[in-house]
């Protein structure tokens, strides 16, 4: 037992001892990361794993350099991807048809026409077909593992490839969101403590939870008293926050983001009521009766998690509306609310009916548009709201320079019954090809386009790429870090053709017309200053495989 | 394990055996004479890659002398004719529990040691010896954590016991990285601690000596001077020193530092007068279970980690646990029954490190795998892992699949289904023989039939592939351990 003992109290010492430099490794920030953190230095999360690291890197700033020269001397070379001629779906920032997006090290360096493609860049030629983000879930099982999620997941497992396949690329799995990086644990794990679960249920807890709220809220109040009091010179004795429930502190302070798993109007109404008097982050899962109160919910600014099909007739025997309706989603839209979408159930399988289950992402959208959801909050509905919703909107859900490049390339609309995912790329590898993957492999084929990374040219005689027309590139932060290591040559001869060069007139046989789409600010830039541009290579793709009806 | 009724009546031999051990040891040598065994071998598969016909090996006390088509024997020499068999050296299987129980342990435990558990009955290794083992790692129990450190034995007492190595390679489990990453690299990174401390400890000591050292000179140098002066009093003894002139540091540094905090305080020596000889560095204590990791970033021969692996995955984790270290160590992947298969192929074993298969290889991995194609996970596609393995440039070594009777019997039936997969025979023999024996270390001795190696020699009547093939004779260390005549046991 005495020997159990020691063993344990050498584990406990173990624990506490300073981290170590493999620790330190590990949650190191790569400099991609670092430049999206110079850019907001303030925008830690709660979560956020790297603050113990950087507290340490504090105290030995001189021990941290030699090691990140040490680093940089080992550091591998830039991994560049560029996706060519496809139809970029930014989300934030409209289409750009027959651009370029061009990876560096994960993140995405930039989107747009006339991008200098350096030579050693992977390349996926995606003429003819459509690049999205990668799709979020706000919930999930079977494909992460549970906490913690980047030491429990297995990235060989074959649900992650159906999961990727399916066009999926973040998740959320428990109270953490995580990235599906098949094969790699390199930034698998997006964020941890997404949300505190709340329970605003019975009359008991509803009367618990305000008085802990209110005395959470009076600490908060003379906390902020005294501070201002201090910073004017006047002495006053630091209230303690004694009683006063932690977890309610971080929640007013903004921290974190409450959940509520709720559906009917009564305790949604309650929940916009509680939200409006305290003002604090909410997301509310369910919300099946929301459209009866849009308005409150909006007005709220609460986030809404919706299954837009989820069947509950409306009782008839009570004298006000209620059940379920399939322009729940609409009208909470227009009312506001932020609107993300899932499954009915959250699981992958490949026995489910359609919209059941995560294999069918887009139908419960489509679903809310035909509830009257545009085009585009419907696609945001399973991107870049779901990334707002869990705060990640900084690395994933739209396709930005500077954002995580995770995307998924389709040979249609995203919101089309008929697409397929052909590739996935997350953190700027490709991570399921379906030409080479058995699940999809023989569903309408289409050879492959990918091509591996080239080895590096020459170092002289690099210059920075050219953006003339980038949409949306990230102005701060970014010569910097290209000042570090520049892009490769223009392509060389015989390279593929440029990004951007399609000729105006070029027709667009598999482009269908959106009736409900906004009109896209960028729809039909073009490279007014650019060489004279070949055609755009098509060999890659045979025509037969172009689906005849788009 | 094997269960086999034991009467009652036996439990007296075991005992008998037992305590027969120490005194047998090395019996067989003890008349001080060379002791020689020749073996003509129609065919010997060496492990080094080459197959030679009409080979003499030449044992000398155990350990092979020569080898070749035309050796000249001394004399007295024992002859083993075997010139209708084929000799290969024998099987070794790096991971196996054979005659041990489990005992109970959690967290890092690499003080603890397998051989202070191993008590065998005489027959404990009979089924292994039968079918061609002549070495086995025993690896301490459990799946979780670091349970200890393994040893190597034989697999039948041939004069010396059944211990080769009492003390081998330290297990690590990987197989839930929540748990067992962190243990890893903490006690990876406490060593690291240890080292650290050490060298501080010694920094600080030679620090100190230098400064006695000094003061010393110091001293003597200011006596040479005061020597010829009248003020210094007659009876001092030397070595003392004499009424010291005003120091302007007011702590002088003692010429014996008191023991350090964290050392060990030093016996007093019994005449404290006397000039003590130079002090020796006595380092501060490493806790016992850190030595282990401390050798083995110290690269201390023989330190080896033996990492069980689950799933690819569980090899990322090893390679996050280890970012900055270089340890010696070697991967074991147990061939689970994957779930989730159609009924066909409910229960095969397999494993799918294939998917990590280029990282192996860019690592130059040992891997020791059991002779099993696997199937990938979700589909009923066969893959031969420990062929993708070798072909992305990692090393394999073969290991029953536990220690059931038939992972042992069948165990070069095994390996030919995974030849007949498309595994090269040269790349099998060789995760049979060399690179078994590197997976526990024991390169040195093992794997091969080489000059100067230990004579562990199988006895087959035909090609080891060869569905037919028997073993006839065991050899271990030269000597017969087992043979098909006496149907067991020598």
């Amino acid at each position: 037992m005495g020997r159990h003992l020691e063993g344990l109290a050498l584990l406990l010492a173990l624990a506490a001892a300073p981290r170590s430099p493999a620790q330190e490794a590990f949650t190191d920030v790569t400099p991609a990361r670092a430049r999206l953190d110079d850019k907001k230095p303030d925008d830690k999360k709660p979560g956020d794993e790297k603050k113990p690291a950087d507290a340490k890197d504090a105290k030995k700033p001189d021990e941290k350099k030699a090691e990140e020269e040490k680093k940089k001397k080992e550091e591998k070379k830039d991994e560049w991807l560029a996706v060519l001629n496809g139809d970029v779906h930014t989300i934030t920032d409209g289409v750009l048809r027959g651009a370029t997006l061009l990876a560096k090290n994960g993140r995405i360096q930039a989107v747009g026409y006339a991008i200098e493609v350096p030579a050693e860049a992977a390349t996926i030629d995606a003429a003819g077909m459509h690049v999205y983000p990668g799709l979020l879930a706000v919930n999930s099982t079977g494909v992460l593992g549970g906490e913690p999620v980047d030491l429990t997941t297995d990235v060989y497992s074959q649900n992650m490839t159906f999961a990727l396949a399916c066009g999926w690329t973040t998740m959320v799995s428990g109270n953490s969101a995580g990235k599906l990086t098949w094969g790699s644990l390199d930034g698998l794990l997006l964020r941890s403590n997404l949300w505190m679960r709340v329970n605003y249920a019975s009359g008991d807890e509803r009367r618990r939870i305000r008085e802990e709220l209110d005395a959470a809220r009076d600490f908060l109040r003379k906390r902020r008293a005294f501070e201002q009091a201090r910073a004017s010179g006047q002495e006053t004795p630091e209230p303690k926050p004694e009683g006063v429930n932690e977890a309610w502190l971080k929640l007013l302070g903004g921290d974190v983001l409450a959940r509520f798993d709720v559906g009917s109007v009564e305790d949604l109404r309650s929940i916009a009521k509680l939200v409006t008097e305290y003002g604090f982050k909410a997301v509310i899962f369910g919300a099946t009766e929301g459209w009866i109160v849009a308005e409150e919910l909006g007005r709220a600014g609460v986030s809404c998690v919706i299954t837009p099909h989820t069947p509950r007739v409306a009782d008839t025997q009570r004298n006000r509306a209620n059940g379920a309706t399939i322009e729940n989603a609409a009208l909470l839209w227009s009312h506001g609310v932020k609107v993300a979408v899932i499954p009915q159930s959250q699981r992958l399988s490949s026995d489910g009916l359609l919209d059941r289950d995560l294999r069918t992402p887009t139908v419960e959208a489509m679903l809310a548009m035909r509830g009257g959801l545009p085009h585009d909050a419907a696609e945001a509905a399973l991107t870049i709201n779901a990334a707002r919703i869990l705060g990640v909107d900084d690395r994933v859900g739209s396709l930005e320079p500077g954002k995580d490049a995770d995307l998924i390339i389709l040979d249609g609309d995203l919101l089309a019954y008929d697409s397929f995912v052909y590739y996935a790329v997350v953190n700027g590898r490709l991570v399921y090809d379906k030409a080479k993957e058995p699940l999809f492999r023989d569903l309408r084929p289409r050879p492959s386009t990918y091509k591996e990374p080239k080895p590096e040219p020459p170092p002289e005689a690099k210059p920075e790429p050219k953006k003339e027309e980038g949409a949306g590139e990230k102005k701060e932060g970014e010569g910097k870090h290209e000042g570090e290591k520049k892009p490769g040559d223009a392509p060389k001869d015989g390279e593929k053709p440029k990004d951007g060069e399609k000729p105006k007139g070029e027709p667009k046989p598999e482009e269908k017309p959106k009736p409900d789409d906004k009109p896209k600010p960028e729809e039909k830039p073009k490279p007014d200053g650019g060489p004279p541009a070949p055609k755009r290579d098509r060999t890659a793709i045979s025509s037969d495989s172009i689906r005849a009806d788009s | 394990m094997h269960l086999r009724a034991i009467p009652a009546a036996a439990a007296f031999t075991v005992f008998a055996a037992l305590a027969a051990i120490p005194a047998r040891a090395s019996a067989a040598r003890d008349d001080g004479d060379d002791h020689y065994v020749a073996i003509h071998c129609g065919r010997v598969i060496t492990g080094t890659g080459e197959e030679k016909e009409h080979v003499t090996v030449l044992v000398k006390n155990g350990k092979i002398q020569a080898i070749g088509e035309k050796v000249e024997l001394p004399r007295p020499c024992k002859v083993i004719d075997a010139t209708k068999l084929v000799a290969m050296p024998g099987h070794v299987a790096p991971h196996s529990r054979i005659s041990l129980m489990d005992f109970p342990r959690a967290g890092a435990r690499a003080d603890l040691k397998v051989a202070d558990e191993f008590f065998p009955a005489a027959d404990a290794f009979d089924v292994p010896l039968a079918a061609g083992f002549t070495t086995l790692q025993l690896v301490p129990p459990g799946a979780m954590g670091i349970p200890g450190r393994a040893m190597i034995v034989r697999t039948a007492d041939v004069g010396a016991g059944f211990v080769v190595e009492p003390v081998g390679a330290i297990k690590a489990n990987l197989l839930t990285p929540a748990q067992d990453r962190r243990m890893l690299s903490e006690a990876l990174n406490g060593a690291k601690r240890e080292i650290e401390k050490v060298e501080k400890a010694r920094a600080e000591f030679e620090a100190k000596k230098k400064a006695a050292a000094e003061a010393e000179q110091k001293k003597k140098e200011e006596e040479a001077k005061k020597a010829p002066a009248p003020g210094t009093p007659p009876g001092t003894p030397p070595g003392t020193p004499p009424n010291p002139p005003p120091n302007p540091n007011p702590n002088p540094q003692p010429p014996n530092p008191q023991p350090k905090e964290g050392e060990p305080p030093k016996p007093e020596g019994a005449k404290p007068a006397e000039p003590k000889p130079p002090e020796e560095f006595q380092p501060p204590p490493i806790a016992p279970p850190l030595q282990p990791f401390v050798d083995l970033i110290q690269k201390k021969p023989g330190a080896l980690l033996f990492v069980r692996i689950g799933a690819a995955t569980t090899y990322l984790h090893f390679l996050e646990a280890t970012k900055d270290f270089e340890v010696a160590h070697v991967l074991y992947a147990d061939v689970t029954p994957a779930r989730g298969r159609p009924q066909p192929f409910f229960g095969v074993p397999g494993t799918d490190l294939h998917w990590a298969a280029k990282k192996f290889g860019e690592k130059k991995e040992l891997v020791v795998l059991a002779p099993y194609l696997s199937y990938v996970q979700g589909a009923v596609d066969f893959v031969n892992v420990p062929e993708r393995m070798v072909e992305a440039g990692a090393h394999v070594a073969f290991t029953p699949n536990g220690d059931a009777p038939d992972e042992f019997n069948l165990f070069r039936y095994n390996v030919n289904e995974v030849i007949k997969g498309g595994m090269k025979r040269a790349d099998a023999i060789a995760a049979m023989t060399k690179h078994a024996a590197e997976a526990i270390g024991m390169q040195e001795r093992l794997g091969t039939l080489e000059v100067g190696k230990d004579a562990n020699l199988l006895l087959l009547s035909a090609d080891p592939f060869d569905v037919q093939a028997r073993v006839e004779q065991v050899v271990i260390e030269g000597e017969v351990a087992w043979s098909r005549e006496k149907k067991g046991r020598s």
